[in-house]
């Protein structure tokens, strides 16, 4: 069981809070965040310009696939970040930040997500981001990147018909690559819930693909 | 185990997010079940492209224009003048959070304490000078209502005065006080003197003063004031 500074056992968020982007960190890597936590905390300029830059990428990323839309997304970014410097002095440095941002950027993806609720919204292709890499099909071939590209949008319209949770659950286990209990210490839901909206998920998602490979030429 | 409730394992079962008391029951039903097989067979094919959009990233132009929108933001922010959040940054870096937090709940408490303090007294304090100024006020009814409540008609001096220049209630609250004290004892009746009212078509008459009757009675507590607008012509 993991504790506390002080001794005391974590609790199941903090667990995932501690583990998630301490994965990949070293001692010392950790220690040079806390202090560029506690230099953009005292109001050191460029401090949280740095951690900005060190984080903005997965942000957006999260942000782009809850929201589905890029300029959204772009809108969602900035809200996090702003809060993010508002509040950092609550934030505890000797933790992982991403995990933090994680959490803040689902909040504010729901909060804007009820406020577009009653507006239609379907994903397009000026939405998606040019296919930088060729991981759907191979260099060189145009029949080939052309399917991969239509399966492409065929995989984020199944992903825009999901329910907001579900999408939320299925965007950070099969895209972000969380487990289940990071998951759910996210979303502040039961492992139970998480892995019944995963279940439901990818079997709407499996009915929408094959419905439209039907539909294909 | 149901084709219907095996779907739903299947889903969790392709990635490894099936718990181990559940694999061995899904795995006897896949062996009977050629349906659920191929159900598994295309899960594990959609699973695939599912992963395979992890590989889209954000364009470089979306990141960069987030950046240029924060950073003016955040400059906002910082030279806010948000005395609580400021408050609040102050002591979170100087102490662990935990202690911090208990600082701030026991800041707010005890000013809250202070200022409900300040708010009770203050409250308290405004009482006796409203109910000075009330009596005196409230001293216009008809002359028949205030022989009615007197106490003994007989222990009634009427005093009627004419002064140059209206003034304050206040003032008039404060002398009534002074009355009240000065003559604590049983006065004797005497007769109402006649107050002559003014020449009504006096060309020229100025804005005429109210004329001011001061009922005193036996009871020092109870003094009447009784202000008669002259111009409307109304009597004692």
């Amino acid at each position: 069981m993991e504790l506390r500074s002080d001794g005391s056992p974590l609790g199941p968020n903090e667990v995932w809070m501690s583990e998630v982007g301490a994965r990949d960190r070293t001692p010392e890597e950790s220690a040079s965040n806390a202090a560029l936590v506690a230099r953009a905390v005292a109001g050191e300029p460029g401090a949280f310009e740095q951690l900005m830059v060190g984080n903005e990428r997965r942000v957006l990323t999260l942000a782009w696939r809850l929201m589905g839309r890029m300029d959204e997304a772009q809108d969602a970014a900035q809200e996090v970040f702003l809060r993010a410097f508002r509040y950092l002095h609550r934030f505890d440095g000797r933790k992982p930040l991403t995990p933090w941002l994680m959490r803040i950027t689902v909040n504010v993806c729901r909060d804007l997500g009820r406020k577009r609720q009653s507006l239609p919204t379907t994903f397009s292709a000026m939405d998606k981001p040019p296919a930088e890499s060729a991981a759907m099909g191979p260099a060189g071939n145009p029949h080939e990147e052309l399917a991969a590209d239509e399966r492409r949008q065929m995989l984020w319209v199944a992903l825009d018909r999901l329910p907001a949770k579900e999408r939320a659950a299925i965007v950070l286990r099969d895209l972000e690559g969380l487990s289940t209990e990071e998951v759910a210490a996210l979303l502040k839901s039961s492992q139970a819930t998480v892995r019944s909206q995963i279940s439901s998920a990818r079997l709407k998602i499996r009915k929408d693909i094959e419905r439209m490979k039907g539909t294909m030429p | 185990m149901k084709c219907s409730r095996a779907s739903r394992l299947l889903a969790l079962y392709v990635e490894g997010d099936l718990q181990d008391s559940q694999c061995g029951p899904l795995d006897d039903h896949l062996r009977e079940c050629g349906d659920c097989r191929n159900l598994a067979a295309e899960l594990v094919e959609s699973q695939a492209l599912v992963k395979s959009l992890r590989s889209d990233a954000v364009p470089e132009a979306a990141l960069s224009s987030v950046r240029r929108q924060v950073l003016p933001g955040i400059a906002r922010i910082d030279n806010s003048h948000n005395w609580g959040l400021r408050v609040e940054r102050a002591l979170m870096s100087r102490f662990r959070p935990r202690y911090a937090m208990t600082a701030i709940a026991a800041i707010l408490v005890v000013s809250g304490v202070f200022v409900s303090g300040i708010v009770w007294r203050t409250g308290s304090e405004s009482i006796p000078v409203a109910e000075v100024i009330q009596p005196v006020q409230e001293a216009v009814p008809p002359s028949v209502d205030v022989e009615r409540q007197l106490p003994d008609p007989e222990a009634l001096e009427i005093v009627v005065e004419t002064p140059v220049q209206s003034r304050p209630l206040a003032d008039l609250a404060s002398e009534a006080s002074e009355v009240a004290v000065a003559t604590p004892t049983l006065l004797e009746p005497r007769e109402l003197p006649v107050v002559d009212p003014p020449a009504i078509d006096s060309p020229n008459r100025g804005p005429t003063p109210p004329i001011v009757v001061k009922l005193v009675t036996d009871d020092p507590n109870v003094i009447i004031y009784w202000l008669i607008d002259s111009e409307q012509g109304d009597g004692v």
